[in-house]
């Protein structure tokens, strides 16, 4: 297959692991629609420990571990500790199971970054979004307790309509935190924020003043994915859902599936043919602006997919890119009942 | 020749290091920083004139002096040092790398 000009791994260095679709809170937005019980198609402990043990052995080097939530499940401790010395290890959390005997195991485990999903810059918004009252004041003691122990912490918030206006009072929360970056998330069109798109989503200018309008405070880092560092990072993308799926990105997982691991190895879905021409960066269009700050060809693969339903579609999450798409608007075939989950590209 | 990237468990990080540092790390294997010195020059310089030849001798740059290749080693070994990706025991005592891992691109 010829290759676009851009970035290229044989293999890829890391690799998101969805270890449970399984959450103690039943968020609105979920993406993954998570249930209160891990369903017993998961993946188990063993098989989760012989597949680090695959990933060392196959030279990747940082894995990172979100649901669900992680903490959910009880052996995810062990998994934990079993890798947090030999790969980079990154968790997503919601929080509020966090305790400060968590956060000094996490650094005795060896766990080298933190990020804590926090919906809005007050509680009564947060636990809006969580529908569990006292999970913002879990939320940002989390992010105390894992810096008191001197792991970096960052904070993570979906931008939608709900916390817009409140979004610089987010970015003073989190530097009072101490937090030293935080992650300003685009709202994706899948599991339940799909369902509530009417009531939580922005149009691209709304959004875009949003990011302009950013006043970050002094040694705050932000990540944001907007015009113009909309990326195209399939190219390095590799991630697994609970039940061993090999998908690509958590954002792809209810367009595709590449293989799972249960039944090969996880680079032999590395090949798979799908997985290639998205990782191959050849797109219709690309912004000059988004691929001089990212070196990457026609921004996310799985807006694009949604909105347009083709894989080397424009993003419209770039306004260089947007061609009068109405971002509140989804196609009607992302709302029909089946749409990609029970029969995905590549399945 | 692209990049290296390592992870240092003992103070959990990843980082990207460039051709002259990857190479500082790979000629670490229990060398006296003398015989360092002098391996990195042998290579660099081996590079360097690989480069020319590659660019079929047109307009080829000066190599690098000894001068300048002493500081960028010094550099180098500094920046692995502080970020405990390689150590230099006593004087006398060999230059090891630290427990790491790596992953070469």
């Amino acid at each position: 297959m010829a290759r676009a000009p851009g970035p290229y791994f044989e293999r890829p260095p890391k690799i998101t692991v969805s270890y449970t679709q399984s959450c103690n809170l039943s968020c609105k937005h979920c993406y993954a629609d998570c249930t209160r019980t891990p369903s017993p198609r998961e993946l188990g402990r063993e098989e989760w420990l012989r597949f680090i043990d695959y990933l060392v052995a196959n030279d990747f080097i940082q894995v990172y571990f979100e649901g669900g939530e992680p903490l959910q499940r009880a052996d995810f401790r062990e998994v934990l500790r079993y890798c947090g010395r030999r790969l980079m290890t990154w968790v997503r959390t919601n929080g509020t199971l966090v305790t400060a005997v968590t956060a000094r195991e996490f650094r005795r485990f060896g766990v080298g970054t933190v990020l804590v999903d926090v919906m809005g810059a007050h509680a009564k918004t947060h636990d809006w979004f969580t529908g569990a009252p006292g999970s913002f004041k879990k939320a940002c003691t989390a992010v105390k307790h894992f810096l008191d122990v001197g792991i970096p912490t960052y904070m993570l918030i979906i931008l939608n309509r709900r916390n817009a206006a409140e979004i610089n009072e987010y970015l003073e929360l989190a530097a009072r935190l101490g937090a030293p970056k935080v992650g300003i998330l685009r709202l994706y069109p899948i599991g339940r924020a799909k369902r509530r798109w009417d009531e939580l989503s922005m149009s691209l200018e709304d959004q875009t003043k949003v990011i302009a309008g950013l006043r970050v405070p002094d040694g705050l880092r932000i990540m944001q994915s907007w015009h113009p560092r909309d990326h195209n990072c399939c190219w390095q993308g590799a991630a697994v859902n609970a039940y061993g799926d090999s998908i690509g990105c958590v954002y792809l997982r209810e367009y595709v599936r590449y293989g799972n691991i249960r039944e090969m190895p996880f680079l032999e879905t590395w090949k798979h043919p799908l997985y290639q021409q998205l990782r191959s960066g050849r797109v219709k269009e690309s912004c000059s602006g988004c691929h001089s700050t990212q070196g990457t060809h026609g921004g996310c693969r799985s807006t694009a997919y949604a909105f347009h339903g083709r894989w080397d579609a424009p993003d419209p999450f770039c306004t260089t890119l947007n061609h009068g798409v109405d971002l509140r608007e989804l196609p009607e075939r992302l709302l029909q009942k089946d749409a990609g989950s029970t029969d995905p590209a590549g399945a | 020749m692209g990049y290296c990237f390592v992870f240092t468990p003992a103070n959990p990080r990843v980082f990207t290091l460039n051709p002259a540092a990857w190479l500082i790390l790979e000629l670490c294997d229990g060398q006296t920083p003398q015989a360092l010195l002098r391996a990195y020059r042998r290579e660099a310089e081996a590079a360097h004139w690989k480069r020319v030849e590659l660019s079929g001798f047109f307009a080829a740059p000066p190599p690098p002096s000894p001068a300048s290749l002493r500081r960028e080693f010094a550099r180098g070994v500094r920046a692995l040092e502080e970020r405990s990706i390689i150590e230099f025991c006593p004087r006398s005592e060999p230059s090891h790398r630290c427990g790491t891992r790596r992953r070469q691109l």
